[in-house]
Protein backbone atom coordinates (compact mmCIF):
# COMPACT_ATOMS: atom_id res chain seq x y z
CA UNK A 1 0.00 0.00 0.00
CA UNK A 2 1.40 3.40 -0.95
CA UNK A 3 1.03 6.18 1.56
CA UNK A 4 1.03 9.94 1.17
CA UNK A 5 3.25 12.29 3.10
CA UNK A 6 2.39 12.33 6.82
CA UNK A 7 1.70 16.06 6.70
CA UNK A 8 -1.12 15.53 4.18
CA UNK A 9 -2.90 13.18 6.57
CA UNK A 10 -2.27 15.47 9.54
CA UNK A 11 -3.79 18.45 7.74
CA UNK A 12 -6.83 16.36 6.81
CA UNK A 13 -7.31 15.08 10.37
CA UNK A 14 -6.97 18.56 11.84
CA UNK A 15 -9.55 19.87 9.41
CA UNK A 16 -12.05 17.27 10.58
CA UNK A 17 -11.44 14.20 8.39
CA UNK A 18 -10.99 11.64 11.18
CA UNK A 19 -10.76 8.73 8.72
CA UNK A 20 -7.43 10.09 7.42
CA UNK A 21 -5.91 9.05 10.72
CA UNK A 22 -6.43 5.40 9.79
CA UNK A 23 -3.78 5.81 7.09
CA UNK A 24 -1.33 7.21 9.62
CA UNK A 25 -2.02 4.25 11.91
CA UNK A 26 -1.59 1.76 9.06
CA UNK A 27 1.63 3.45 7.97
CA UNK A 28 3.34 3.51 11.35
CA UNK A 29 1.76 0.65 13.30
CA UNK A 30 4.55 -1.86 12.62
CA UNK A 31 7.37 0.28 13.90
CA UNK A 32 5.37 1.57 16.86
CA UNK A 33 4.52 -2.04 17.71
CA UNK A 34 8.17 -3.11 17.27
CA UNK A 35 9.45 -0.34 19.54
CA UNK A 36 6.96 -1.19 22.26
CA UNK A 37 7.43 -4.95 21.88
CA UNK A 38 11.21 -4.67 22.17
CA UNK A 39 10.79 -2.92 25.51
CA UNK A 40 7.83 -4.71 27.12
CA UNK A 41 8.64 -8.13 25.65
CA UNK A 42 5.02 -9.27 25.58
CA UNK A 43 2.85 -9.17 22.46
CA UNK A 44 -0.47 -8.57 24.24
CA UNK A 45 0.91 -5.72 26.33
CA UNK A 46 2.67 -4.31 23.28
CA UNK A 47 -0.56 -4.29 21.28
CA UNK A 48 -2.49 -2.58 24.06
CA UNK A 49 0.22 0.04 24.62
CA UNK A 50 0.56 0.66 20.87
CA UNK A 51 -3.18 1.34 20.64
CA UNK A 52 -2.89 3.80 23.51
CA UNK A 53 0.04 5.45 21.76
CA UNK A 54 -2.00 6.10 18.62
CA UNK A 55 -4.92 7.34 20.70
CA UNK A 56 -2.69 9.70 22.63
CA UNK A 57 -1.00 10.90 19.44
CA UNK A 58 -4.42 11.59 17.90
CA UNK A 59 -5.59 13.58 20.90
CA UNK A 60 -2.36 15.60 20.93
CA UNK A 61 -2.07 16.00 17.18
CA UNK A 62 -2.74 19.71 17.34
CA UNK A 63 0.26 20.15 19.63
CA UNK A 64 2.60 18.50 17.11
CA UNK A 65 4.68 21.46 16.01
CA UNK A 66 6.30 19.81 12.98
CA UNK A 67 9.76 20.71 14.25
CA UNK A 68 10.64 17.06 13.81
CA UNK A 69 9.24 14.31 11.61
CA UNK A 70 5.83 13.00 12.63
CA UNK A 71 7.28 9.49 12.81
CA UNK A 72 9.99 10.59 15.26
CA UNK A 73 7.40 12.37 17.40
CA UNK A 74 5.16 9.29 17.37
CA UNK A 75 8.01 6.88 18.14
CA UNK A 76 9.04 9.03 21.06
CA UNK A 77 5.50 8.76 22.49
CA UNK A 78 5.70 4.99 21.96
CA UNK A 79 9.12 4.75 23.59
CA UNK A 80 8.03 6.78 26.63
CA UNK A 81 4.78 4.82 27.01
CA UNK A 82 6.61 1.49 26.86
CA UNK A 83 9.32 2.59 29.28
CA UNK A 84 6.74 3.91 31.71
CA UNK A 85 4.78 0.63 31.53
CA UNK A 86 7.96 -1.40 32.04
CA UNK A 87 8.93 0.63 35.10
CA UNK A 88 5.47 0.11 36.55
CA UNK A 89 5.72 -3.63 36.15
CA UNK A 90 9.31 -3.62 37.35
CA UNK A 91 10.26 -6.21 34.84
CA UNK A 92 13.61 -7.71 35.60
CA UNK A 93 15.97 -7.31 32.76
CA UNK A 94 18.49 -9.99 31.98
CA UNK A 95 21.47 -7.85 31.24
CA UNK A 96 24.71 -9.15 29.97
CA UNK A 97 27.29 -8.26 32.54
CA UNK A 98 29.92 -5.84 31.44
CA UNK A 99 32.51 -8.19 32.85
CA UNK A 100 31.84 -10.44 29.86
CA UNK A 101 33.07 -7.66 27.63
CA UNK A 102 36.67 -7.44 26.58
CA UNK A 103 37.63 -10.94 27.60
CA UNK A 104 38.21 -11.88 24.00
CA UNK A 105 40.23 -10.36 21.23
CA UNK A 106 38.48 -9.22 18.07
CA UNK A 107 40.52 -11.74 16.08
CA UNK A 108 39.34 -14.61 18.25
CA UNK A 109 35.71 -13.57 17.87
CA UNK A 110 36.05 -13.19 14.11
CA UNK A 111 37.77 -16.56 13.79
CA UNK A 112 35.04 -18.34 15.77
CA UNK A 113 32.34 -16.50 13.84
CA UNK A 114 33.67 -17.51 10.45
CA UNK A 115 33.89 -21.15 11.43
CA UNK A 116 30.10 -21.25 11.64
CA UNK A 117 27.77 -21.50 8.69
CA UNK A 118 25.23 -18.77 7.98
CA UNK A 119 22.27 -20.51 9.66
CA UNK A 120 24.16 -21.22 12.88
CA UNK A 121 25.36 -17.66 13.06
CA UNK A 122 21.78 -16.44 12.69
CA UNK A 123 20.55 -18.74 15.46
CA UNK A 124 23.32 -17.67 17.81
CA UNK A 125 22.77 -14.00 17.06
CA UNK A 126 19.08 -14.39 17.81
CA UNK A 127 19.93 -15.95 21.17
CA UNK A 128 22.43 -13.21 21.93
CA UNK A 129 19.89 -10.50 21.04
CA UNK A 130 17.37 -11.98 23.46
CA UNK A 131 19.91 -11.63 26.25
CA UNK A 132 20.37 -7.92 25.63
CA UNK A 133 18.57 -5.44 27.87
CA UNK A 134 15.31 -4.32 26.20
CA UNK A 135 16.49 -0.80 25.53
CA UNK A 136 19.72 -2.01 23.94
CA UNK A 137 17.74 -4.42 21.80
CA UNK A 138 15.53 -1.56 20.67
CA UNK A 139 18.47 0.71 19.83
CA UNK A 140 20.15 -1.85 17.64
CA UNK A 141 16.87 -2.81 15.96
CA UNK A 142 16.07 0.82 15.17
CA UNK A 143 19.55 1.33 13.77
CA UNK A 144 19.85 -1.80 11.64
CA UNK A 145 16.35 -3.05 10.93
CA UNK A 146 14.58 0.27 10.48
CA UNK A 147 17.67 2.17 9.40
CA UNK A 148 16.70 5.02 11.70
CA UNK A 149 19.35 7.73 11.74
CA UNK A 150 21.37 8.37 14.88
CA UNK A 151 19.82 11.84 15.15
CA UNK A 152 16.32 10.36 15.10
CA UNK A 153 17.25 7.63 17.60
CA UNK A 154 18.57 10.38 19.82
CA UNK A 155 15.28 12.25 19.55
CA UNK A 156 13.16 9.15 20.15
CA UNK A 157 15.06 7.94 23.20
CA UNK A 158 16.07 11.29 24.65
CA UNK A 159 19.73 10.23 24.66
CA UNK A 160 22.37 12.55 23.27
CA UNK A 161 23.75 11.80 19.81
CA UNK A 162 27.16 10.93 21.21
CA UNK A 163 25.56 8.69 23.82
CA UNK A 164 23.64 6.83 21.11
CA UNK A 165 26.88 6.29 19.17
CA UNK A 166 28.70 5.01 22.24
CA UNK A 167 25.79 2.77 23.19
CA UNK A 168 25.53 1.27 19.71
CA UNK A 169 29.22 0.55 19.73
CA UNK A 170 29.00 -1.13 23.12
CA UNK A 171 25.88 -3.10 22.16
CA UNK A 172 27.55 -4.46 19.04
CA UNK A 173 30.56 -5.44 21.08
CA UNK A 174 28.36 -7.07 23.72
CA UNK A 175 26.56 -8.98 20.99
CA UNK A 176 29.74 -10.39 19.52
CA UNK A 177 31.16 -11.25 22.91
CA UNK A 178 27.97 -13.00 23.83
CA UNK A 179 27.90 -14.85 20.52
CA UNK A 180 31.45 -15.97 21.11
CA UNK A 181 30.44 -17.29 24.54
CA UNK A 182 27.54 -19.21 23.04
CA UNK A 183 29.76 -20.69 20.31
CA UNK A 184 32.27 -21.86 22.88
CA UNK A 185 29.57 -23.43 25.04
CA UNK A 186 28.22 -25.33 22.06
CA UNK B 1 28.97 9.73 11.42
CA UNK B 2 27.84 7.33 8.74
CA UNK B 3 26.46 3.93 9.68
CA UNK B 4 29.30 2.27 7.78
CA UNK B 5 31.85 4.10 9.88
CA UNK B 6 30.20 3.22 13.14
CA UNK B 7 29.53 -0.44 12.53
CA UNK B 8 31.51 -1.58 9.56
CA UNK B 9 30.13 -5.10 9.21
CA UNK B 10 27.55 -6.50 6.91
CA UNK B 11 26.68 -9.39 9.14
CA UNK B 12 24.36 -7.50 11.46
CA UNK B 13 22.85 -5.58 8.56
CA UNK B 14 22.04 -8.80 6.70
CA UNK B 15 20.70 -10.42 9.83
CA UNK B 16 18.30 -7.60 10.61
CA UNK B 17 17.28 -7.25 6.98
CA UNK B 18 16.24 -10.89 6.92
CA UNK B 19 14.32 -10.72 10.18
CA UNK B 20 10.53 -10.68 9.77
CA UNK B 21 8.79 -7.39 10.57
CA UNK B 22 6.90 -7.38 13.86
CA UNK B 23 3.26 -6.68 13.17
CA UNK B 24 0.31 -6.21 15.51
CA UNK B 25 -2.97 -8.07 14.99
CA UNK B 26 -4.99 -7.66 11.78
CA UNK B 27 -7.70 -5.63 13.50
CA UNK B 28 -5.21 -3.20 15.05
CA UNK B 29 -6.07 -0.19 12.87
CA UNK B 30 -9.79 -0.93 13.24
CA UNK B 31 -9.53 -1.06 17.02
CA UNK B 32 -7.65 2.23 17.17
CA UNK B 33 -10.16 3.95 14.90
CA UNK B 34 -13.06 2.53 16.91
CA UNK B 35 -11.68 4.10 20.06
CA UNK B 36 -11.01 7.38 18.28
CA UNK B 37 -14.51 7.56 16.84
CA UNK B 38 -15.95 7.31 20.35
CA UNK B 39 -14.44 10.73 21.08
CA UNK B 40 -13.14 12.18 17.84
CA UNK B 41 -12.22 15.62 19.20
CA UNK B 42 -8.61 16.53 18.77
CA UNK B 43 -7.28 18.61 21.65
CA UNK B 44 -7.66 22.25 20.66
CA UNK B 45 -4.59 24.11 19.52
CA UNK B 46 -3.34 26.22 22.38
CA UNK B 47 -1.52 29.13 20.87
CA UNK B 48 0.12 31.68 23.13
CA UNK B 49 -1.55 35.04 22.93
CA UNK B 50 0.77 37.79 21.80
CA UNK B 51 -0.37 41.38 21.87
CA UNK B 52 1.86 41.84 18.86
CA UNK B 53 3.74 39.37 16.72
CA UNK B 54 7.31 38.91 17.89
CA UNK B 55 8.62 39.65 14.42
CA UNK B 56 6.82 42.99 14.24
CA UNK B 57 8.55 44.53 17.27
CA UNK B 58 11.70 45.36 15.32
CA UNK B 59 9.68 47.17 12.64
CA UNK B 60 7.69 49.09 15.24
CA UNK B 61 10.86 50.24 17.01
CA UNK B 62 12.46 51.20 13.69
CA UNK B 63 9.33 53.16 12.73
CA UNK B 64 9.23 55.03 16.05
CA UNK B 65 12.93 55.90 15.93
CA UNK B 66 12.57 57.16 12.35
CA UNK B 67 9.46 59.15 13.30
CA UNK B 68 11.17 60.84 16.27
CA UNK B 69 14.23 61.54 14.13
CA UNK B 70 12.19 63.18 11.39
CA UNK B 71 9.98 65.14 13.76
CA UNK B 72 12.88 66.56 15.70
CA UNK B 73 14.98 67.31 12.62
CA UNK B 74 15.11 70.51 10.64
CA UNK B 75 14.33 68.79 7.38
CA UNK B 76 12.07 71.07 5.30
CA UNK B 77 9.33 68.51 4.61
CA UNK B 78 9.09 67.60 8.31
CA UNK B 79 7.23 70.86 8.95
CA UNK B 80 4.23 69.40 7.17
CA UNK B 81 4.01 66.37 9.45
CA UNK B 82 0.92 66.80 11.64
CA UNK B 83 1.66 66.92 15.33
CA UNK B 84 5.31 67.99 14.98
CA UNK B 85 4.83 71.18 16.92
CA UNK B 86 2.92 69.42 19.66
CA UNK B 87 5.65 66.83 19.97
CA UNK B 88 8.48 69.33 20.20
CA UNK B 89 6.60 71.38 22.79
CA UNK B 90 5.31 68.58 25.00
CA UNK B 91 6.75 65.20 24.19
CA UNK B 92 10.47 66.00 23.95
CA UNK B 93 10.66 67.98 27.23
CA UNK B 94 8.86 65.12 28.95
CA UNK B 95 11.43 62.64 27.64
CA UNK B 96 14.30 64.95 28.54
CA UNK B 97 13.07 65.32 32.10
CA UNK B 98 12.52 61.55 32.33
CA UNK B 99 16.16 60.82 31.52
CA UNK B 100 17.66 63.90 33.17
CA UNK B 101 18.59 61.88 36.24
CA UNK B 102 20.47 59.29 34.19
CA UNK B 103 22.24 61.73 31.88
CA UNK B 104 25.05 62.91 34.18
CA UNK B 105 25.44 59.40 35.51
CA UNK B 106 25.93 57.94 32.04
CA UNK B 107 27.87 60.73 30.35
CA UNK B 108 30.23 61.45 33.24
CA UNK B 109 31.20 57.86 33.84
CA UNK B 110 33.31 56.12 31.21
CA UNK B 111 32.76 52.81 33.04
CA UNK B 112 29.12 53.00 32.03
CA UNK B 113 29.50 54.86 28.76
CA UNK B 114 31.99 52.49 27.09
CA UNK B 115 30.14 49.20 27.88
CA UNK B 116 26.86 50.89 26.91
CA UNK B 117 28.29 51.85 23.53
CA UNK B 118 29.68 48.33 23.02
CA UNK B 119 26.30 46.80 23.92
CA UNK B 120 24.47 49.21 21.62
CA UNK B 121 26.84 48.53 18.72
CA UNK B 122 26.63 44.78 19.31
CA UNK B 123 22.83 44.85 19.43
CA UNK B 124 22.75 46.85 16.23
CA UNK B 125 25.00 44.35 14.44
CA UNK B 126 23.01 41.37 15.77
CA UNK B 127 19.77 43.00 14.66
CA UNK B 128 21.22 43.67 11.23
CA UNK B 129 22.44 40.08 10.98
CA UNK B 130 19.01 38.82 12.02
CA UNK B 131 17.25 40.78 9.29
CA UNK B 132 19.74 40.16 6.53
CA UNK B 133 20.43 36.47 7.11
CA UNK B 134 17.16 35.04 8.35
CA UNK B 135 17.07 31.28 8.82
CA UNK B 136 14.32 29.47 6.88
CA UNK B 137 11.32 28.39 8.93
CA UNK B 138 11.31 24.73 9.97
CA UNK B 139 7.54 24.52 10.00
CA UNK B 140 7.56 23.37 6.40
CA UNK B 141 9.77 20.38 7.04
CA UNK B 142 8.41 17.29 5.36
CA UNK B 143 7.90 13.96 6.97
CA UNK B 144 8.99 10.68 5.55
Amino acid sequence: MRFLDDNDYIVRVLSGDVSAYASLVAKHKNLVFTIVLKIVNNREDAEEISQDVFLKAYQSLSTFERKSKFSTWLYRIAYNAAISKTRKKKVEMVAIEDSVISNYSTDEINRNMHELDEDDRQIILEKALKRLPEEDNLLITLFYKNETSIDDISEITGLSVSNVKVKLHRIRKKLYEEMNELIKRN
Amino acid sequence: MEKEDLLPDDFLKDFFRNQPVETPGDDFTGNVMEQILKSPEVAPVRKPIYLLLKSSWAYIILFLVTLVFIMTSDLPFSDYIPGKEFMIKNFLPAIKSMFSGFKPLVIDSKFIMIPAMVILAGSFLMGLDHFLFRKPSISHQTTR
